[in-house]
Parts: C-alpha cells; structure tokens; sequence
C-alpha cells in the first residue's frame, strides 16, 4: 500500500500515519498477517523521525490493528470490539459530525449516501 | 609525452562522460523533462520543443569547443608543465562551470515557463509517500554490509607475509600503496552502509514497479560496490607479490597495479549504465506513475529543502547520483569549504610546480660542506663522507623508481633508489651531460647543470674539498 502523508498540514504526521493505516486495513490493502515495514526502514522512507513513526504504530496497537513481536515486527490482526468501547466513541463523534453536517445545510439523505459510499469503498 | 598522454586521456574521458550524461538530447521520462515536471503534452508542445532545440545546439557547441580546447591546453606539456597546468585548471573551471551553467540556466528557464503556464503535475510537493510492501521486503536486497570485510581483510593479510613487511620497513615506499589500497576498501564500504541505509523511493502507485526498482538500484550498488572492493584488494595483493617476491615495486609492479584498479572503473560505470537502462525500462512500462511535484526544491538548480531530514537524495538529472540537501546546516559550508579546498590545491600546485620549472637550483661546494638544492628538496655532504667523485657521460644503466621527487621529462630532482644501485639524490637536467656522481656510505648523489663547463667546474672544485 502507498502510505502517504502531508508534511505541511496541520493534522500530526503520527496521526496522517494512523489513519493511513487504518483505511489501507479496511480497503484490504493489508492483508491479515501482513508485516508493516519496520519503524525505521517506515521512518526512512518518509523522511520523518522514527519517534514519530513510533507514536504511529502505538497507537495502533492500543486500538488492536496491529499487533507487535521482536520477532515479525508490526503486523495486521484482526480487531474487534468485544466491550462496545468503540461503539461508544463512534456514537460521539458521529453526534458532532451529523451536528455539523445539519448546521453547514447537508440533508440526511445526502448523509446516508456520504456514508454508503465510503463503506462501499472499504473490503470486508 | 606521459604527461600529454595522461591529461589528454582525462580530458577526452570527462569531455566524453559529462556529454553523455548532461549532453544528450533531452528526453521526457517519469514525467519529467530536464528535471522539470510537467505534463506530456506541455512537453510535446512548441514552447518547450523550442527550448530544448535550443539547449541541444548549445550543448553540441559547447562540448566540441572544449573538446578541441582540451586537446590544445596538452599539447602546451610539451614545453613545460606549470604553464600547462595552469591553463589545464583554467580550462577545467570552464569547462565544469559552464557545463553546469548551461543546463542549469536551461532548467530554470524551464521551471519559469512551467510556474508561469500553471503546469502543476501529480502530488504537491509537501506529500511523503512510503510503498509500505517495497519498505517490508527483506529479500533480494544484494550483498550484506558485512561482506565488506573480506576485501579489507584480503588488503591486511598481505601484512601477514614477511617479505612485505621487511620491504615496508626498510623502503618505506609500499606504504602509500597498501595504505591506499585498505583507504578505498574501507571508502567502498562506508559508501555501501550509507546507500543501504537510505529510504525505499516510491516511483509508482503499483507495489510491483516499487519493489523491482528498489531492489534493481539497492543489488546493483551493493554488488559493483563490493566487487571494486574485491579487485582494489587483487591490486594489493599484486603489489605484495612484488615486495615479497621481488623486493622490488617498478614499473610493471605499477602498471599491473593500475591495471587492477582499473577494472572497478569499468565495473561501476558498467553497472550504474546498466540500472539507468533498466530502471528506465521498468519505469516506462508503468501506467500508473506516482508523481511528487517537488520542482520547487530544485528550482536553484540544487536541491534546497528544509522539511527534508535526509543528507543526500537521488540527484533530479542523474538518477544515480546522488545531490547534498542544502538547507541541511552545514551543508552550504561543507560545500564551500570543499571548493575553497580544491581551489586552494589548484593555486598552490600550479605555484609549486612554477617554481618547480623556473625556479633554479643552487650548489655550494666548501670544505665543510657539499650542499645541493632545487625546488623543495636539498641535499648536504660532509666531504669526509664523500667516498669518490665521478664525472659520467650518463646515468649508470640500472631501473630508477622515484620514492621522494619530482620528474617532469626534463628534470630529475628529489629522492630516487635504482634496483641495483640502492637509494640516490638526483638534481638532474636529463638532456644535459656530464653528470656529477657523488658517492657516500649511504646514497649516491647525481647533480649536474644544463652548462656543461659549470659541471666541469663542480667537479674540479669537489676533487679540491674532498680528502
């Protein structure tokens, strides 16, 4: 998968990183099992920090995306969310989207079909 | 005549290496033309077609011009060496500065007609992008940096044999060889551990092209850059057979040597030839290039950016040179304080080797002392050391190497050692006969002037302070 990260916006590179990454999971770019690239060689690649490279991978990891060994490195697993602690997140963030989607005129049809389209785009 | 053969070897070969590579007819590949990126039909279009036919006649110009100046400065070696060598390092400057002039000057021009037509291609400049399967891959990444030790400790073993060790510590002229020898092994290796070390480009959105690209460059680099190392370490070793067996490094020592050291030449250039035709054959099968619109960082003509952390990136022009970061600190001082440095050993050689040629000698015949000197060497005697004074038609025949000294076709000044005759001091004009033979303990001391009738008067002046 082509990662690719802004340099100049104002989102941290560790969290462009993440995201990156999850999306790449969800469209089925990373396969389960698959390796990620080692934090160095990762960090080499990019031309950023390895701390921040790092960050990335940590995040993910508390989240279950990947899972990390001194052996294999980083590499995709199957997450879930067995406590609904997710859900519980999900639900608040998408009450202040849907708040700013209203305010900014968007019609809940309009909503409903941003939606679709995303979860269409994503495999599995 | 070894002088002219030399430089006019280097000047045909940099003449023919930099039009080769800046010289040849602009071509558009990885969506870009001379460094500039832009789009196919931009560049296909009359604007830009005008520029480049321009530039492609200039090159032309330029190159046979200094062809014929470079053969024209060596043909001055055959009078005397300081007035060629500075004419030979003004011609250089020229050469080297305005070859870069002109396809800098056009890739500016280039970048302007670019910025002022709006001709932005592919991915902002400020996108960093990883291909995360290029990044994992282990395999297929050519050799280890730890094979590096066998050559370095291939040019170490010829230590181990005792007749190079008494030739080292008994001539001492070994030492630049082997010293040398182990300096571009160990320069071999350095330069693999910082290629390896490098990040994986990201050439296309296919995984396939990044990966086969990657790999081809990290396999090429690694394999010529440890094969050199092999052959400089067969160069030593053939140096060694020479110390140990012969117990003596002459010119077939020399030219075995050079010959050895050669064939690395041949293997990189053979090798980097061989990766930009290939890496231009798997680039231009791929329909989906990943294109990073960084002209901006290149617009000076050199790469200049700040949110880059790395020293050196792929050069735009050569992609297999590679270009110093120069918003890196220390990147703009390092860069002139090499250009000063070479500046400074430009002036200062061609002021040495004035006074080398126009500066004389000097001979002091009293009874205390014998004191010959010319150009940075001087040699005294103590007449009662002097064990005979002989006036020769010529040098004795014996294989003379130079240890210590200067030999410009007309002169022999310095330190010498003939195979037979052991170490000698020469202030020699080789046209000129007869020749002071001067011997002591422990060297022979040859001098002479260009007036015959002054080393006649040398010698009848010596017969009278020598006991």
């Amino acid at each position: 998968m082509i990662l690719r990260v802004d340099l100049a916006s104002q989102v941290p590179i560790y969290v462009q990183l993440r995201n990156e990454i999850v999306r790449g999971i969800a469209r089925g770019e990373f396969a389960l099992g698959e390796s990620l690239p080692t934090v160095r060689q990762l960090a080499a690649d990019l031309g950023v920090n390895t701390m921040t490279v790092s960050k990335a991978y940590q995040a993910l990891k508390a989240e279950g995306f990947i899972e990390t060994d001194r052996r294999h490195g980083a590499t995709v697993c199957r997450s879930g969310d067995p406590n609904g602690v997710f859900r519980e997140k999900l639900a608040g963030e998408l009450e202040l989207l849907i708040a700013e989607a209203k305010l900014k005129g968007v019609p809940r049809e309009e909503f409903y079909a941003l939606c679709t389209a995303a979860f269409a785009g994503m495999e599995g | 005549m070894l002088v002219f053969v030399i430089f006019l070897f280097c000047d045909l070969l940099m003449a023919g290496v930099f039009f080769a590579v800046y010289g040849r007819k602009p071509v558009y590949e990885e969506g870009m033309l001379l460094g500039v990126h832009l789009p196919r039909e931009a560049a296909q279009g009359a604007e830009v077609t005008a520029l480049t036919t321009a530039y492609r006649r200039r090159t032309r110009r330029f190159y046979l011009v200094n062809l014929l100046l470079g053969v024209a400065v060596c043909l001055v070696a055959f009078w005397r060496f300081s007035p060629f060598l500075i004419l030979w390092c003004l011609w250089l400057v020229e050469f080297v500065v305005g070859a870069q002039w002109l396809l800098l000057g056009t890739h500016r021009k280039l970048y302007d007609l670019k910025m002022a037509r709006g001709w932005v291609v592919g991915e902002p400049a400020t996108l960093a992008a990883a291909d995360t399967r290029a990044s994992a891959q282990r395999r297929g990444q050519g050799p280890g940096l730890a094979w590096h030790l066998l050559p370095c400790g291939l040019v170490l073993t010829t230590l181990l044999l005792p007749g190079v060790r008494d030739f080292l510590l008994t001539q001492g002229s070994g030492w630049g060889l082997l010293g040398s020898g182990l300096a571009i092994s160990l320069t071999l290796w350095a330069l693999h551990g910082v290629l390896s070390r490098r990040g994986n480009k990201v050439y296309s959105q296919d995984t396939a092209v990044n990966q086969a690209v990657n790999r081809l460059e990290r396999q090429v680099w690694g394999w010529t850059l440890l094969l050199c190392s092999l052959f400089n370490a067969a160069a030593c070793w053939s140096a060694a057979w020479w110390m140990a067996r012969a117990h003596w490094v002459g010119s077939a020592a020399y030219g075995i040597y050079l010959v050895l050291e050669l064939i690395p030449v041949a293997i990189l250039t053979a090798g980097l030839l061989w990766m930009t035709r290939k890496r231009r054959q798997l680039l231009a099968g791929d329909p989906v290039p990943l294109v990073v619109d960084d002209d901006v960082y290149w617009r000076k003509g050199w790469y200049e950016n700040p949110n880059d952390p790395h020293w050196l990136v792929q050069d735009r022009l050569v992609p297999c040179n590679y270009s110093m970061n120069m918003a890196k600190p220390g990147a703009w001082g390092g860069t002139i304080a090499l250009l000063a440095g070479v500046g400074v050993l430009m002036v200062g050689l061609c002021v040495l080797f004035l006074w080398a040629d126009f500066g004389g000698s000097s001979v002091v015949i009293a009874p205390d002392r014998v004191a010959v000197s010319a150009f940075l060497y001087d040699t005294e005697v103590d007449p009662q050391d002097i064990q005979s004074v002989t006036l020769l038609e010529d040098l004795p025949e014996d294989s003379y190497v130079r240890t210590n000294g200067l030999d410009d076709g007309r002169r022999l000044i310095g330190h010498f050692r003939g195979r037979e005759s052991g170490p000698c001091e020469m202030y020699l004009h080789t046209a000129a006969s007869p020749i002071l033979a001067v011997e002591t303990g422990d060297f022979t001391l040859y001098f002479n002037s260009e007036d015959p009738a002054e080393t006649e008067a040398w010698y009848q002046a010596l017969a009278a302070v020598v006991p």
